[in-house]
């Protein structure tokens, strides 16, 4: 469309060529209001917008009643098994008992 | 007994750290009450209690094999010995341990029983007793690589513990026995720790253990437990062990031996 508009601006006299002028810059005005958004127009949903960050890794902890256990045999040669504890200190509690010979009371 | 089990219960509700209950032996039986009830009462309570595991002593032999293997089917607790074997093999005739794995953490438990637990007729011709030393050595030596912590329960007696300590390495906290001591500190033998608490249930041990970033133990604080009427009877027990006593109502005999401190 410019060459054109260009190329009638060489055929037509200088009257012709400013209203020529005078409709590109109209033309031209409507096309810019046109790239306005309307009124109506909406932000994106929240749900296109990008998740929060994931949670950093964190050791897994059971509950406090979760155990499990595995019972020997006989002695294997030790395996190459990581022990299960990454590196953070620890703590825990033994309640124990000796030679109570079958007492059930009235001590203890 | 009943005291006992409110003490448990309460550490259960208060206690946030991996909470493990023992016993290193020489407990299922001796009352007349436990010897009738063929250790019936005792596997209730400590079932009830929750205990995790138990160490095979001298007296709890004296059950004898089949009942103690009537005994594992019952109870909720596993009965250990690594070092009592079959008269004619090296198999043990019990489970030699236990891995329990807590809250991420990875306890294994051996169980050890007297050199002379046999010694009793019921189970004499049926058994032998390895050395405890040279089975802790075996036992600990394939454990210690795929557990966080490493337990001895030992009926052996105290300077049994500490010779145990010395000589095997790779052990960090050993709960003994038989030697009737309450310790108001835990014996430290080289990178190992070693408790017992009483007898006859009067005392419980509350052992709280701190490990570094490593795994090494660093701290251990023995707490001695004197179960006195500052603790309530537990109501449950006193009814399942009133049950007991009316199944087999013949009168408990006491020792009145006093214990060492």
């Amino acid at each position: 469309m410019l060459h054109r508009m260009i190329r009638a601006t060489k055929r037509v006299p200088l009257c012709g060529a400013l209203c020529l002028g005078i409709v590109w810059i109209l033309f031209a005005g409507v096309a810019l209001v046109g790239c306005q958004p309307t009124a109506e127009a909406t932000l994106p949903p929240a749900t296109a917008m990008a998740p929060s960050p994931p949670a950093p890794a964190t050791r897994p902890v059971a509950t406090p009643t979760a155990s499990m256990a595995t019972h020997g045999t006989a002695p294997a040669t030790a395996a190459g098994e990581e022990p299960s504890v990454e590196a953070e200190p620890f703590r825990l509690t033994i309640l124990h008992t000796n030679d109570t010979y079958g007492e059930v009371d009235p001590c203890g | 007994m009943a005291r006992r089990a409110s003490f448990i219960k309460g550490e259960r509700q208060n206690n946030q750290n991996p909470l493990f209950v023992l016993d290193a032996g020489n407990s299922l039986a001796g009352t007349s009450l436990s010897l009738q009830s063929k250790g019936g009462v005792i596997v209730e309570a400590m079932n009830a209690m929750g205990y995790d595991a138990l160490a095979l002593g001298r007296m709890d032999l004296a059950l004898g094999l089949e009942t103690l293997k009537e005994i594992e089917k019952s109870a909720n607790f596993i009965l250990l010995s690594a070092n009592v074997v079959e008269n004619d093999g090296q198999d043990p005739i019990f489970t030699p341990y236990v891995v329990l794995e807590r809250q991420g953490i990875k306890v294994g438990i051996i169980g050890l029983s007297e050199p002379d637990a046999n010694a009793v007729a019921r189970v004499k011709d049926q058994t032998r007793v390895l050395n405890p030393l040279e089975t802790a050595r075996r036992y600990v030596g394939a454990l210690r690589d795929q557990v966080d912590v490493l337990i001895i329960l030992s009926p052996l007696g105290l300077d049994q513990d500490k010779a145990l300590a010395e000589n095997v390495s790779g052990i960090d906290i050993i709960i003994g026995g038989n030697t009737r001591k309450l310790m108001r500190e835990p014996e430290q033998v080289g990178s190992t720790l070693i408790v017992q608490q009483g007898y006859r249930g009067e005392w419980m041990g509350r052992l709280e253990a701190t490990f570094d970033a490593q795994g090494n133990l660093v701290d251990g604080k023995e707490e001695i437990i004197t179960l006195d009427d500052s603790y309530a009877d537990d109501p449950a027990m006193v009814e399942m062990v009133e049950k007991w006593k009316t199944l087999y109502p013949s009168p408990t005999p006491r020792p009145t031996n006093t214990p060492a401190s």
